[in-house]
């Protein structure tokens, strides 16, 4: 029954999908609410001005929606290369890739604040709950990055090594990146399909890529799941990235 | 109808439902669904509830409140309130017009 909401222009959607969806999970639905819910969304089309909301196509967003965007884009494109170019180039040579690290997280920083204020509006407490673990984690590995850069491999906070505390903000950034999938697939304001796809890459980094990162299982085996993980991760942010910078009509979300 | 109902087309007569579901307290899409049943007998479709729900905010006769969880209650506004009262009386008037010719035929 829910698949009829896609039938409602997005503006409509985006202020009312949640009281409608609360409702329907309380009205035992009979066949004739279902062509009353169709004859609704064809109202809603056809007759957008009778409405309270402004369903007209708007040309403009805001641009805090649009930078993130933007930031998206690239913290995708930079995340493949980071990721692929650290594999494919031999050690030690690929230390020198190390340096888009900075850029890739401040790129994805953007974009996770940027994509939640956006998307906040409607979901608050759900989508800060989920943006702070991956937000968290890009602070910490970038102030691991830092420490590896002034201090070397010596002991950065409490006997921890620079090194390991860019690990963990790493591993803390994947894991956020499934929370904040998760969440943004949940408020809906941006493309759910984008949403699953870094969901799904997110999560596939998680079950294959930190277990090899930290040695626990071989390569061979695991490198085929390890490129589908990275390549959804990256595809997730861009489609994203894509959708925030180009689609209209976010204001919605705010009302 | 009265007019300010009346250019809702078929969305006049769910409205009028829905402001008088709304004269005791404000309320949320499902608890009016069950109120108006209650009152005619008959349900109110989601898809017809929200499509006059939308048509009298935006005349400014209801008014959203701020959700709670994710339902959103509904509040009848003073401009709601004035409307709702003349399409009553104009329907008080029709009823009295009716009942009297009728009791005159049967005499």
């Amino acid at each position: 029954m829910k698949l009829l909401l896609w039938l409602y222009p997005a503006a409509w959607r985006a202020r009312y999908e949640d009281e409608f969806l609360a409702v329907l999970e309380e009205w035992p639905l009979s066949p004739f609410d279902a062509f009353d819910i169709a004859l609704g969304a064809l109202d809603a089309r056809i007759r957008p001005r009778s409405l309270a909301i402004d369903l007209a196509p708007r040309r403009t967003h805001p641009m805090n929606a649009r930078i993130a965007g933007f930031a998206a884009i690239a913290g995708g494109v930079l995340t493949l290369v980071f990721i692929g170019l650290g594999i494919l180039i031999p050690y030690p040579n690929n230390q020198y890739v190390a340096f888009l690290y900075p850029l890739t997280a401040v790129a994805l920083l953007v974009a996770l604040i940027g994509l939640s204020a956006a998307q906040g509006r409607r979901r608050p407490v759900l989508t800060w709950s989920a943006v702070a673990v991956p937000v968290a984690a890009l602070v910490v590995s970038l102030a691991g990055m830092a420490g590896m850069a002034v201090r070397g491999d010596e002991p950065l906070v409490a006997g921890v090594s620079s090194w390991y505390l860019w690990s963990f903000g790493l591993v803390g950034l994947i894991i956020g990146s499934v929370l904040f999938a998760a969440a943004t697939a949940i408020v809906g304001v941006f493309s759910r399909p984008a949403a699953l796809t870094l969901l799904a890459g997110s999560a596939l980094m998680v079950l294959t890529l930190i277990p090899f990162g930290f040695g626990f299982v071989g390569s061979e085996p695991w490198m085929v799941p390890i490129a589908i993980g990275i390549v959804l991760f990256s595809a997730g942010w861009v489609w994203l990235g894509y959708t925030a910078a180009t689609r209209p009509g976010l204001e919605a979300a705010a009302v | 109808m009265a007019s300010g109902l009346s250019d809702l087309g078929r969305f006049a007569e769910p409205a009028l439902l829905i402001l008088v579901a709304l004269t005791d307290e404000p309320k949320h899409g499902y608890a009016i669904m069950t109120d108006v049943e209650e009152m005619t007998g008959s349900p109110l479709g989601p898809g017809t509830l929200y499509a006059a729900l939308g048509r009298l905010e935006r005349r400014g006769m209801i008014e959203p409140m701020p959700a709670e969880e994710r339902r959103r209650p509904y509040r009848l506004t003073g401009a709601g309130a004035t409307t709702l009262e003349e399409q009553l009386r104009e329907l008080e008037r029709f009823a009295r017009t009716g009942l009297t010719r009728l009791a005159s035929s049967r005499t």
